[in-house]
């Protein structure tokens, strides 16, 4: 089975900031930016309990003073501005970034050896947006947002996981 | 024929440009560091230097957000007038972040991807043995084709990629690729150390095609005097191999 982790910065993230600005600047009407790390781990369905609770509570890909993680098991928006699937004013994309090769070694290496978790099969990481835009041709900008900013073809590629309808559409 | 003057071109979060500066003028070139928003004071010079550090902490990607900036755009219509342009570490994932490396069109045709490592996952700092693959650039004219010689370096984002078909090649014909990892006899084994990042065909350093912008990931800067370079200190002030980067840099603008 497939379980799915975002994590993100309880203190402001400058990544997110300096992005949103710069996207501005070169006249890409993004109205809003939230980024998170995203880790998925495919697993024996034995360990998903195990596996859930040791995450969030060993400072790995998960440090409590200054990041929060989100379990993101399905695809309903959420009223929780910081979940990934947050039902905004404005219309917003989930995208996922990652590299051609997602595959983290290191943090396999780490759970199953460090921590001591059997199971667990493989593990990716990568960045998830969410990308707010006020243009009706909203997915046309954040294409635009990913070729000239978010994005390099030459060793990244990504996935437009999904449209989370605006509250005020 | 008064003193060239090179500008380093500072953005936030950058930390070489003191030791770049002092390296220009050592060679006998002057060096104003200018900040990237001091957009009214960037044309003009000579030529550019981008340097080594931590432009926008890396946020997004190592030098994408600083190749975004104005201070590109002059710092590309430079280039046009064929003004050397040299990216060092950072300021090398700038210019390629940029699209002015390789700069066969204006699109970005590569990258600087996260190192592979087997060991350690992003920044890691070492001493390599670089073979220098092309002399025919401004940069790279006061070393011998072939020549193998040791620089440091320090980087998490500093494999050469990309998924533009025959780029390689094309490089490796035009002799745009400078200088290669390689072990210490200047084979170019494609494992670690010996490519100490994954770098595709152990790039180290690429120029443009006209040979007055080169991108490369070594800091030459830290391998000015014999001093720097390890187990070399008695020997002190006398020139260690990056100076001539610096040398070359002057020799190209004394031609014009």
């Amino acid at each position: 089975m497939l379980i799915e982790l975002a994590v993100g910065l309880k203190v402001p993230d400058n990544v997110e900031i300096t992005a949103l600005r710069t996207l501005r600047a070169l006249s890409i009407n993004v109205a809003s930016l939230k980024r998170w790390e995203y880790y998925s781990f495919e697993i024996d369905e034995n360990m998903e309990e195990q596996l859930r609770e040791t995450l969030l509570s060993v400072d790995v890909i998960v440090n409590a003073n200054k990041n929060y993680a989100l379990w993101i098991d399905n695809e309903q928006a959420d009223m929780d501005k910081n979940h990934p699937r947050y039902m905004g004013r404005l219309p917003s994309f989930l995208v996922l970034v990652e590299e051609q090769d997602p595959a983290d070694e290191h943090l396999l290496r780490i759970i199953s050896e460090r921590l001591l978790i059997g199971g667990v099969k493989h593990v990716e990481r990568g960045t998830l947006w969410r990308i707010s835009t006020p243009e009706k041709e909203g997915e046309g900008i954040v294409r635009q947002a990913l070729e000239q900013l978010l994005f390099n073809r030459h060793y990244q590629k990504y996935k437009i996981l999904g449209k989370i309808r605006g509250g005020g559409e | 024929m008064g003193n060239k003057r090179i500008a380093v071109i500072y953005f936030p979060g950058m930390n070489c440009e003191n030791e770049t500066a002092h390296a220009i003028r050592a060679v006998g070139m002057s060096a104003d560091i200018i900040r990237w928003n001091m957009l009214d004071e960037v044309a003009g010079h000579d030529g550019y230097v981008l340097p080594g550090g931590w432009s926008y902490e890396d946020r997004v990607r190592a030098g994408v957000v600083a190749a975004r900036d104005p201070v590109v755009s002059i710092i590309k219509e430079e280039a046009e007038e064929g003004k050397p342009i040299l990216g060092i570490c950072n300021g090398a994932q700038i210019l390629v972040e940029s699209g002015m490396i390789p700069g066969i069109s204006s699109n970005v045709q590569a990258a600087l991807a996260p190192n592979i490592n087997p060991f350690i996952r992003g920044y890691y700092c070492t001493w390599v043995h670089l073979r220098i693959s092309s002399v025919s650039n401004a940069f790279t004219s006061l070393y011998k084709k072939g020549e193998v010689v040791r620089m440091p370096i320090a980087h998490g984002e500093g494999r050469f990629t990309t998924t533009e078909e025959g780029l390689v090649d094309y490089l490796e014909e035009k002799g745009m690729i400078s200088m290669k990892y390689t072990d210490k006899n200047g084979h170019t084994l494609s494992s670690f150390p010996f490519n100490p990042n994954g770098a595709l065909n152990n790039i180290a350093a690429v120029s443009n095609e006209e040979g007055n912008v080169m991108a490369m990931m070594p800091h030459p800067e830290r391998a000015f005097y014999m001093r720097q370079v390890p187990c070399s200190h008695k020997e002190g002030l006398s020139p260690a191999p990056g100076r001539r980067i610096f040398e070359s840099m002057k020799k190209s603008l004394e031609k014009d």
